[in-house]
C-alpha cells in the first residue's frame, strides 16, 4: 500500500515513464487502471503512430532542417505530443546513455537518424541495443571509431562501450575489466566504420551510412574476459551482455532514471546502489529475459519499490518543459515557435543533441543551480499564468464547478490536485493560504468575480509551479 | 479504318536552378512553391527556419537562374510569414502568398513591396482556416484551398467572395487537409487531397469529375500530395511528397510514368558555391562513389508547368528547381 490516490499513482506512472499528462488523461489512465495503463506505456504500437507528416508539412525543417535546432525543436515538440510516451522516454534515456553531441559532428540530420536508431530499439533486447549502437554512424563518428583500423587501433569506442554503455568501470568495489580487454575490445571493432558522404554544400546535409570493411578487420585471435577467439564485434557484444556487471549496469541506470535519484555514474564501482533489493529484482528479470528491456520495466514499473518512490527524483529540464507543455495543452499539435521551448532545456542545462561529454549529464540534484531554477520556475509560471493556454482554461472551468464561493483551504487544494496531483509541505501550504488569504473571498458567480477569479487562479498557478515540490517527478 | 495509337511520352531532366543559401547569398532554403510570371520570371516561396528571421522569404529570378530579388522574413508583421505555402502571380503581375499560420494572403507588387494583406479567419463563406494552394484562373479570379475547412473557394482578384465546393471527408468531392491547386486549359479543378492521398479533378463549377491515384506505394499509389499541374495534352503531374518522387497520370487519370529526380552536374548558383570552397569540397566529393543521394529528390512539394511544358518541381529538401520535359515517344 503506497497510500497515494489512484490518480496520484498514474500521474506518478506518467511522470516516470512518460512526460506527465493533462487531466483529462489522467483520468482516461485512472479509469483504465495501474496495471493495464503499464501495458499499455509498454506496447507503444497499440497506440497510434506519431503523424510526422503533420508536423513535417506545417514545419519542414523538422525533416530536413541542416541546422541542430531542428532537430532539437522536433524531437521536443515529440516528447510533447505523443501518445506514445514511454517510447519517447526511453528514447531520452538512451541518449542519456549513448550521449552523442552535434558539436563533434556538424552533420545534424545525422542526430536526428540516431534519434530514430534508439527510438526504434527503446523497448527492444539489449544486445541489439548494444549491435545497433555500434553500428550507428553517429556513434562511429563521434567516438573514432572510423579511426580505429587493423593493426592501428583506437580504442575510444571499446574503452566507452565497456565504461559507459555496457557494464560500467567497476562494480561491488572491484573492476569489471581490465585495461587489456579494451584493448583487445577495440581490435574485434576495426573494420566497423561508415561510407564517405557528400558535403553539406550546394545542396544540404546527407546522412552516412554504416560501412563493415572487412579489410580493415583485426581478423586475430584476441582474449576478452577470459574468453579467447577471433572475435568479431558482435561476439564481443554477445560475451558483454553475459556479464553479472552489465545486468547490474543497466538496472542502476534504469532505476536512476526511473525510480529514484542515485549518485552518477562514476561513483557506481565505490557506492553501492540505494536500493539493493531493488538492483537485485532488476538483475534477476535482465537474465530470465535474456536482456529484454520492456520485461525489466514491466517489474520496474508494477513494484513497490517504484511505487513508494514519488517525488524523488528531480525533473530533468526536458521533462520538466515537455510536463508543464502537455499540462497546459500547448504545442500538443504543430504551432510555430517550437524554438522558444526546445532552447529553454539548454538555459536549463540540458541542450539536447549537445550532452556535454560523452558521459552525458549529471542528473538529480545537479540540474539546480542559482540559473537554472530561475529559468525552471520562469518557465513554468509563464505558462501556467497565461490564461489562453487551453489546459488553463479548463482547470478553471473545473474550479467554477465547485460553486459561486470556494473556501480557500479547499480552492488551494482543488488547485494542487488539478495541477499534479502535487503534494506539498506544511510550511509551503501556509505560503501559499498567505497569497490567497490576500486574495479575499474566492468567488466565480458573476463575470466581474469571474475575472478576478482568473487572475487569482493563475496567480496561485504560478506559485506553486515555483514551489520546490513542483520540481519533483 | 485508320487506327491511332497514342504515344506515351518519356520524361527526362533538363537542368537544376538553385541551392542552398539564405539572403542576401544566392540561392533557396526549404522552397515549397514556384509561380511563374511573364518572360520566365519565377516567384519561389521558401518555408524554412523560423529561429532566424531571414529564412522565409520569396526569390524572385528567372528560367535563366539569374537572381533578381528577394523579399519578405519570418514574423507575423506586415509583409513577413509565419507559415507561407504557395505563391501565385496574377495577370497584371502581383504576387501572392498565402500564410496558413497567419490566415492571411499578402499581395507584393513585382518589386517586393507589399500592396495589401487581406483575409478573415474562420468558417463561413469567404472566410478560411489554414490557406493553402492558390492558383488564378483565367478571368483572374483567385482560387485558394482553404485548408482545414475542407473546400476550395473562388474570390475575384479585389477578393470579393465568388463561390465555394468541398466538404470534410473521403468520399468523392470530399477533402482531407488538402493542399496544392492546379488547373488545366480548360480551366478544370485539380485539388491535392493531401491527407486522403489523392488528387481530385472537378470542372470550373466544382463538380467532382474524378480521383486520380490512391492510398499505396506502386505505380500510381499516392502517400501525401502536397501539389499538381497538368500540361497542355492533359497530362497530370503529382509532387508524391511522401515517397519523395512525381507520378505522371493520362487525363484519363491513368499511372504512365514517374521521376524520382536526377541532378546531373549543377546549378549555375552551385557551381558558384562550389568555387568558394573548390578544395574542401574537392577533397570531400573524391572519395564518393555514389552521388544517387545528391541527385533524387527530398520532399519536393510545389510542381508546375511553364508555357514551353517544361516541368518545374520544388525540390523542397535539396533547397532547389529540377526541370524536366517531356519528350513525344
Amino acid at each position: 500500500m503506497t497510500g497515494y490516490s489512484d490518480i496520484s499513482m498514474i500521474a506518478h506512472l506518467l511522470r516516470r515513464a512518460g512526460f506527465g499528462a493533462s487531466r483529462e488523461d489522467l483520468e482516461y489512465y485512472t479509469d483504465k487502471g495501474y496495471e493495464d495503463t503499464v501495458e499499455e506505456l509498454l506496447n507503444p504500437e497499440s497506440q497510434p503512430e506519431y503523424e510526422d507528416d503533420l508536423a513535417y508539412r506545417y514545419v519542414p525543417y523538422y525533416r530536413m532542417g541542416t541546422g541542430i535546432p531542428s532537430y532539437q525543436c522536433y524531437w521536443m515538440y515529440r516528447m510533447i505530443s505523443t501518445r506514445r510516451p514511454l517510447e519517447e522516454k526511453m528514447t531520452l534515456f538512451w541518449h542519456h546513455i549513448f550521449a552523442t553531441s552535434h558539436s563533434k559532428l556538424n552533420r545534424n540530420p545525422q542526430m536526428n537518424k540516431q534519434l530514430q536508431l534508439l527510438r526504434s530499439f527503446a523497448l527492444g533486447n539489449f544486445r541489439t541495443v548494444l549491435i545497433q549502437i555500434s553500428k550507428d554512424p553517429a556513434m562511429i563518428y563521434w567516438l573514432d571509431n572510423c579511426e580505429n583500423h587493423n593493426g592501428a587501433p583506437n580504442e575510444n569506442y571499446g574503452r566507452e562501450l565497456l565504461e559507459l554503455f555496457s557494464m560500467g568501470v567497476g562494480m561491488d568495489n572491484e573492476f569489471n575489466y581490465s585495461e587489456e580487454d579494451v584493448k583487445e575490445c577495440a581490435r574485434a571493432f576495426t573494420g566497423w566504420t561508415m561510407a564517405p558522404q557528400l558535403p553539406r554544400y550546394p545542396y544540404g546535409d546527407y546522412c552516412w551510412d554504416f560501412e563493415y570493411r572487412s579489410d580493415d578487420h583485426d581478423d586475430g585471435e584476441k582474449v576478452f574476459l577470459g574468453e579467447t577467439g577471433r572475435f568479431n564485434g558482435d561476439d564481443i557484444v554477445d560475451i558483454i551482455i553475459r556479464q553479472p556487471s552489465t545486468a547490474r549496469f543497466l538496472a542502476r541506470h534504469l532505476y536512476n532514471f526511473f525510480v529514484s535519484d542515485e549518485p552518477q555514474v562514476p561513483s557506481w564501482q565505490t557506492t553501492d546502489p540505494e536500493n539493493v533489493e531493488a538492483i537485485k529484482i532488476l538483475e534477476q528479470e535482465y537474465f530470465q529475459s535474456n536482456g529484454d528491456i520492456r520485461s525489466m520495466l514491466r517489474v520496474l514499473f508494477n513494484s513497490e519499490f517504484f511505487k513508494n518512490s514519488l517525488y524523488k527524483k528531480v525533473k530533468s529540464p526536458a521533462e520538466l518543459i515537455a510536463g508543464v507543455m502537455r499540462l497546459v495543452d500547448d504545442y500538443t499539435s504543430p504551432k510555430p515557435n517550437s524554438h522558444e521551448i526546445a532552447f529553454a532545456a539548454g538555459y536549463m542545462g540540458q541542450d539536447l543533441l549537445n550532452p556535454p561529454t560523452v558521459e552525458g549529464w549529471h542528473t538529480g540534484k545537479e540540474w539546480i543551480d542559482s540559473g537554472a531554477l530561475v529559468e525552471r520556475v520562469n518557465f513554468a509560471a509563464d505558462r501556467v499564468g497565461d490564461i489562453s493556454m487551453p489546459g488553463v482554461q479548463r482547470i478553471i472551468e473545473r474550479l467554477t464547478t465547485h460553486g459561486p464561493v470556494i473556501e480557500s483551504g479547499k480552492f488551494l487544494d482543488l488547485c494542487l490536485d488539478l495541477v499534479g496531483p502535487v503534494e506539498v509541505s506544511e510550511d509551503r501550504r501556509s505560503e501559499l493560504m498567505i497569497y490567497l488569504d490576500k486574495q479575499g473571498p474566492i468567488k466565480c458567480g458573476t463575470s466581474d468575480e469571474k475575472q478576478v477569479f482568473e487572475k487569482v487562479t493563475t496567480g496561485l498557478l504560478r506559485l506553486i509551479v515555483a514551489s520546490r515540490e513542483f520540481q519533483f517527478a | 479504318m485508320t487506327t491511332l495509337t497514342e504515344v506515351t511520352p518519356s520524361f527526362k531532366y533538363s537542368y537544376t536552378i538553385g541551392n542552398q543559401a539564405v539572403p542576401p547569398a544566392q540561392g533557396f532554403s526549404g522552397p515549397v512553391s514556384v509561380a511563374m510570371g511573364k518572360d520566365g520570371l519565377l516567384y519561389v516561396l521558401c518555408s524554412y527556419y523560423e529561429y532566424v528571421p531571414a529564412w522565409k522569404f520569396v526569390v524572385k529570378c528567372n528560367m535563366d537562374e539569374d537572381y533578381l530579388m528577394h523579399f519578405g522574413s519570418y514574423g507575423e508583421r506586415e509583409g513577413q510569414f509565419t507559415w507561407p505555402n504557395s505563391v501565385a502571380v496574377d495577370s497584371t503581375g502581383f504576387v501572392h502568398v498565402t500564410d496558413e499560420w497567419l490566415n492571411r494572403i499578402s499581395v507584393f507588387d513585382c518589386d517586393g513591396k507589399l500592396t495589401k494583406t487581406w483575409g478573415v479567419h474562420g468558417h463561413d463563406k469567404g472566410q478560411w482556416d489554414r490557406p493553402a494552394g492558390i492558383i488564378f484562373d483565367s478571368d483572374d479570379n483567385l482560387l485558394l484551398v482553404d485548408s482545414l475547412n475542407s473546400r476550395v473557394q473562388k474570390f475575384s482578384n479585389h477578393g470579393e467572395f465568388i463561390s465555394t465546393f468541398g466538404s470534410f471527408g473521403d468520399g468523392p468531392g470530399n477533402l482531407n487537409t488538402p493542399w496544392g491547386i492546379n488547373l488545366d486549359a480548360d480551366g478544370n479543378i485539380y485539388v491535392a487531397d493531401w491527407r486522403n492521398d489523392r488528387i481530385q479533378k472537378f470542372d470550373s463549377n466544382g463538380n467532382y469529375i474524378l480521383q486520380i491515384g490512391s492510398s499505396g506505394h506502386g505505380d500510381g499509389g499516392l502517400r501525401r500530395p502536397s501539389g499538381v499541374a497538368v500540361d497542355s495534352d492533359g497530362y497530370v503531374y503529382v509532387a508524391d511528397w511522401g515517397h519523395d518522387r512525381v507520378q505522371v497520370f493520362d487525363a484519363k487519370g491513368t499511372y504512365v510514368d514517374q521521376f524520382n529526380g536526377e541532378c546531373h552536374g549543377y546549378s549555375k548558383w552551385a557551381q558558384a558555391r562550389m568555387a568558394s570552397d573548390p578544395e574542401g569540397m574537392a577533397a570531400q566529393r573524391a572519395v564518393v562513389t555514389d552521388f544517387t543521394v545528391e541527385r533524387v529528390f527530398f520532399q519536393p512539394t510545389g510542381i508546375q508547368v511553364d508555357s514551353d511544358g517544361r516541368i518545374l518541381v520544388v525540390d523542397t529538401g535539396r533547397h532547389r528547381i529540377q526541370i524536366y520535359e517531356k519528350h513525344r515517344g
